[in-house]
């Protein structure tokens, strides 16, 4: 393993611990260029213990679900329906305002082949990217940082590559050639923390290096807590929150990275985390809160967000080691289950449900759940699409080749796919369109404001799912400039139908899709800087 | 090397240390868990302030033991015990449980133990187990008692090395009694159904006291105690059976688990098990004592088999868990007594692991004890907590074989590894990494800090308290059942500045601008060194203290530089008018080091 070199990083090491520089990550952030641009941010958020998917995103009308939950079932009134299928725990109420404008994802039946039901390795195994059946020692967001930051570990960027919050697992952050985040409870201390007790990099000034691995891995912490505690307390003095958020250990840690991103600190990745989902007893109080807790400080960071002009840089995505079992036990709770929902949300993230419902009557000799959806298959999309990252990069990632899922777009500041060509058995696809084109009238609107209109909103698109003609019909409170273009599962835009300015009310466009393949995709609605998706099946 | 040191570097090292002791006084910022209630709200990493639901900066005066509210506990209805439903109704009844379920996502770590994460994992060559038969000088004697001893005095590496390796380690295997935190210990739980709202919280909030009379009581013991393995050994078994207060509640409970594994700290893992398989604390925090006949919970038997025993990946099936969990079925608790209860006992036939019978708990104790896998689980553990995180499976096997053998008594395999040349290779001096409370309550005990009375001290009590937070090493509180992840991941760029700032604290005698009433008394450290007039035995002494081995070239220099303070070597005297406050720059020189943070 190679050593880390601070002296690479303009000399600053050299008088680490002598003198304060809080001047170094700023120079070197402008040296990089990156002030200048902000690229997407994922947020992962775990819920430690398996959290109960079932009475998460609740089967609502399976009469089996019921049957095997006498005591825990969540009563179909109390539900909040999302489809013909499924709806959400009441506690998630804070939750259906993102589910109403197109922006969380709701990914059914999450996990991988032969799901582990240890905590422990379930949660090694999710963290790693790896199967059951294998035991890799880094975590696959570390794999992917290491490969963004080329340069690693030898020098260091400017800002920390991952922040984690609220938990001390090293796993996640565990690359192949060293460490590749911090963990900082509380930014804006932090520099003054490190400060008073750093004292020197004392290995680099004449060259000494015992030979000894641990203690070069000590060394390595003690300086990278020193080479980033002033980007991350100038960040958090920088930054503020603009929304209040509820109390508690959750709201703390989602309060703490909005006010790092509203102050630019150029980190990609957030580590977020709420524990005691493990509900082998006495669960419905228990869940309930938890899943209050959750939905409540979510929400909150989103308003803010929304307040500081970020929500189109952000997505979150919550992750668990797994579900629970179908059939309730004696003790008003559950125990270890597999597949189970999580949740992509965010504006940038395409609203909807993927994956089908749980069936509840083909279960596993446990009395378990069926696996829908491989987890890297998530985390798939979210590398290739939302960070624009190549193909083959996603795979040495996630040590194997995953399909992606249609949930998110791509950040504005990824750039274009160099390897998209276009469909070349489709005349219609010129690949990354450079110059959209404006087909079709741009409309008027077609009846007066009714009265119910107070928000912008796609109401239709029909046929749906269809062929090439659709009519889309979608509501602005008040006259906007409008936006309506189709995306592909990857994110790419294919069509622009209408770029123009309109007055308040409902309007209906014809809309001409073109010759696509088979498949999901996105129509886009961006009005008066609002942005509302819906989902386009091609037959 | 020191003579051709660059001096310009050396006096920015010096100024810098200056300036970080100008910082370190009074009147500085603190950045401690209290600042970050500006907001009035809770800081995550203080537990303690969530537990009760405001901020740590208004805890109520702990008190000393003795002065603990008692009465309203001992004048209310008393039940034998309480049904499962009533059990049940508690913890929905007492809403700060669920704030406390909220907030331990901290210490939910949870995810990668010490043995998948870090270092790349290269076991080390098989070296045996051959006993030690070199020199034991002050060097080999500083290495046992850092690895046995949570803090050791220099004093008592002196006394070791003249008793020699034999009669040392005779000492050590001596276990040392303890006063119980208070006569509460054995109070019965009041029966939570007859009680009113009003005498529920009153009640609570005993229990909320006495739960920090607890943690502090066991850091008390560890840092004032002789120098023995109990304490160790102690906190071994509660890392291995790891349970925790945030849910179990109970105070007695836990003091009982606690004594449980006092009693037993270098017995027979046979008779832990038996006992931990009936502990209230255990049948609480793993719902065993929802396990009933006719309809089995499998969380006990789980773990038992994956953390406890055989250990994750060994062969057993699903099959077998659900088996297991059948068998110990039964077992009640009011979180002090426990019974068995014939009515909820599953008294079928089980098949666990190939065998079948109308299998009871003891039954299944017996069965995991004759798989190979849990002795090789045990010796694991021993091996990886006090010799090195990569041991070479061949001599875990050598050992696994000696605690079968020995019908599973630790003590003559403790006596194996720590008498063994292996484990005086000076390619293990500094090869862990020490946990929280070897910082917290080691640093205590190591460098004489006296007047340590957290029942007296309320600042003191909320410093430590925090402190355990603030390294991720709560006492009674693990993050999981898995125990604490060890090793490396007790550091990150979080928890090392934190140790430090503990340590300098520590130098400081303050806290939060206060005097703590009490510090490192550096004059008593320095006056056990083999000389505590000469400036380089100063250095050597208290890096064989601190650091275990020799430190660079560069950093031994610093220190001797820190020192001297630019006057020769000849003119240094401990009697100096200065001595004390030179001694106090040196110490907060080294323990911000990193090789400290090793052992």
């Amino acid at each position: 393993m190679k050593r880390r070199h601070f002296l690479q990083l303009g000399g600053f090491a050299l008088a680490g611990g002598l003198v304060r520089t809080p001047w170094l990550p700023t120079v070197a952030r402008a040296v990089n260029g990156e002030s200048a641009e902000r690229g997407p941010i994922l947020v992962v958020l775990v819920m430690q213990g398996g959290n109960d998917g079932l009475n998460t995103v609740v089967p609502y009308r399976d009469s089996v679900y019921y049957y095997h939950r006498p005591n825990l079932a969540v009563p179909r009134a109390d539900v909040l329906p999302l489809t013909d299928d499924s709806g959400l725990h009441p506690a998630l109420a804070p939750l259906t305002e993102f589910w109403d404008s197109g922006d969380l994802a709701v990914l059914r039946g999450v996990g991988y082949p032969n799901m582990n039901l240890s905590h422990f390795r379930s949660t090694d195994i999710v963290w790693s990217a790896s199967g059951a059946d294998r035991s890799v020692p880094s975590g696959w967001l570390a794999r992917w940082l290491e490969g963004r930051y080329v340069g690693f570990p030898e020098t260091l960027p400017a800002e920390p590559m991952a922040l984690q919050q609220g938990f001390a697992a090293a796993l996640p952050l565990q690359g192949e050639l060293g460490v590749t985040g911090v963990v900082v409870d509380n930014p804006a201390s932090f520099q003054a923390l490190v400060g008073r007790t750093f004292t020197g990099e004392f290995e680099d000034l004449l060259g000494v290096d015992p030979g000894d691995e641990l203690l070069r891995r000590v060394r390595e912490i003690d300086a990278a807590s020193f080479a980033y505690a002033s980007a991350v307390s100038s960040a958090a003095e920088t930054g503020a929150n603009r929304v209040s958020y509820p109390h508690g250990h959750i709201g703390d840690q989602l309060a703490t990275i909005a006010r790092l991103v509203d102050g630019d600190l150029g980190t990609p990745v957030y580590l977020a985390s709420l524990g005691s989902f493990d509900t082998h007893a006495a669960q419905p109080s228990a869940h309930r809160n938890l899943l209050a807790s959750f939905a409540n400080a979510v929400n909150a960071f989103f308003r803010d967000l929304k307040a500081m002009g970020r929500a189109d840089d952000v997505v979150l995505l919550t992750v668990s080691e797994f579900g629970r079992r179908v059939h309730e036990n004696a003790s008003a709770g559950t125990d270890h289950g597999t597949a189970a929902p999580w949740f992509a949300i965010g504006r940038p993230v395409l609203g909807g449900v993927y994956g089908s419902a749980p069936d509840l009557e083909t279960l596993d000799p446990a009395g378990n759940l069926l696996v829908e959806m491989d987890y890297r298959e998530v985390y798939a999309s979210f590398l290739r699409t939302w960070f624009g990252t190549p193909r083959d990069e996603v795979d040495r990632v996630l040590l194997g080749d995953y399909g992606e899922l249609p949930i998110v777009t791509s950040h504005p500041s990824n750039p274009s796919d160099p390897e998209d060509p276009g469909d070349p058995e489709d005349p219609d696809d010129p690949g990354d369109p450079g110059d959209p084109e404006y087909p079709g009238d741009p409309g008027g609107p077609s009846e007066p404001l009714p009265p119910h209109i107070t928000r912008v909103g796609i109401q239709s698109v029909s046929p749906n799912p269809g062929g090439r003609n659709r009519t889309v019909v979608f509501d602005l409170p008040a006259p906007a400039e409008v936006r309506l273009e189709l995306f592909d599962a990857r994110g790419r835009r294919l069509r622009t139908f209408l770029d123009a300015s309109l007055p308040a009310g409902r309007h209906q466009q014809a809309s001409d899709l073109g010759r696509l393949a088979e498949g999901l995709y996105f129509l886009r609605l961006v009005a008066g800087g609002e942005t509302r998706t819906k989902t386009v099946v091609v037959r | 090397m020191g003579g051709t040191f660059p001096a310009t570097i050396l006096g920015r090292i010096q100024s810098q240390l200056s300036v970080q002791t100008v910082n370190s006084t009074p009147g500085q910022d603190f950045m401690g868990p209290i600042e970050s209630h500006a907001r009035g709200e809770p800081s995550p990493s203080v537990q303690f302030a969530s537990l009760e639901g405001r901020p740590a900066s208004a805890w109520p005066e702990t008190g000393p033991w003795t002065r603990l509210p008692a009465a309203p506990i001992e004048r209310l209805p008393m039940s034998r015990g309480l049904s499962a439903a009533m059990l049940r109704g508690l913890s929905a009844a007492v809403p700060f449980v669920l704030a406390v379920l909220v907030c331990l996502a901290f210490f939910l770590a949870g995810a990668a133990r010490a043995e998948d994460v870090g270092l790349p994992v290269t076991p080390s060559q098989p070296h045996g187990w051959a006993p030690y038969s070199g020199d034991f000088g002050v060097d080999e004697a500083a290495h046992l008692l850092r690895r046995t001893v949570i803090g050791p005095r220099f004093a008592e590496v002196r006394e070791a090395e003249s008793a020699g390796l034999a009669v040392t380690i005779d000492r050590l295997f001596t276990r040392h009694e303890v006063e119980e935190p208070g006569d509460w210990v054995n109070e019965p739980f009041p029966d939570w159904w007859a009680l009113t709202q009003a005498q529920r919280d009153s009640v609570q909030r005993v229990m909320n006291a006495r739960q920090k009379v607890l943690r502090l009581w066991w850091c008390e013991n560890i840092a004032t105690g002789p120098p023995d393995l109990t304490e160790t050994m102690t906190l071994f078994w509660h890392d291995h059976f790891a349970t925790a207060m945030r849910d179990v509640q109970i105070p007695q409970s836990m003091y009982i688990q606690q004594a449980l594994f006092r009693k037993h700290a270098l017995g027979n893992f046979r008779a832990i098990l038996n006992a931990i398989i009936r502990d209230p604390a255990m049948l609480i925090w793993l719902d065993g004592r929802w396990n009933i006949a006719s309809d089995p919970n499998e969380n006990f038997a789980r773990e038992l088999f994956e953390l406890f025993t055989m250990g994750e990946g060994t062969g057993y099936t699903q099959e077998d868990i659900s088996e297991a969990a059948r068998a110990l079925t039964g077992w009640m608790t009011d979180g002090v007594d426990t019974w068995f209860a014939s009515w909820a006992h599953d008294d079928g036939e089980k098949t666990i692991l190939g065998e079948t019978g109308r299998f009871g708990a003891a039954e299944v104790v017996e069965i995991l004890l004759r798989q190979p896998e849990t002795s090789e689980l045990l010796a694991g553990k021993l091996y990886r907590w006090f010799l090195s995180s990569e041991p070479a499976p061949e001599d875990v096997a050598a050992l696994a074989a000696q605690l079968r053998d020995a019908d599973y008594e630790i003590a003559p395999v403790l006596r194996t590894l720590l008498s063994s040349a292996a484990f005086f290779d000076p390619a293990y001096r500094g090869s862990l990494v020490k946990s929280g409370v070897e910082i917290y309550a080691g640093a205590l005990r190591s460098f004489e800090v006296d007047n340590f009375d957290p029942g007296v001290y309320d600042l003191q009590a909320r410093f430590v308290l925090a402190e355990m937070t603030d390294f991720g090493q709560i006492l009674f509180d693990p993050p999981d059942v898995s125990g604490w992840p060890g090793h490396l991941q007790w550091l990150n760029t979080q928890t090392l500045p934190k140790r430090k700032f503990y340590l300098d604290a520590l130098i400081n005698g303050r806290f939060e601008r206060a005097p703590l009433a009490m510090g490192i008394k550096v004059l008593d450290v320095v006056n056990q060194f083999r000389d505590p007039n000469d400036p380089e035995q100063i250095v050597d002494d208290l890096a064989l203290l601190w650091f275990g081995q020799a430190p660079t070239e560069l950093i031994r220099q610093t220190m001797l530089e820190t020192l001297l303070q630019g006057a020769e070597p000849y003119d240094w005297s401990i009697e100096l008018p200065d001595a004390r406050k030179r001694l106090e720059d040196l110490f907060r020189f080294v323990v911000r080091v990193p090789e400290g943070q090793l052992k």
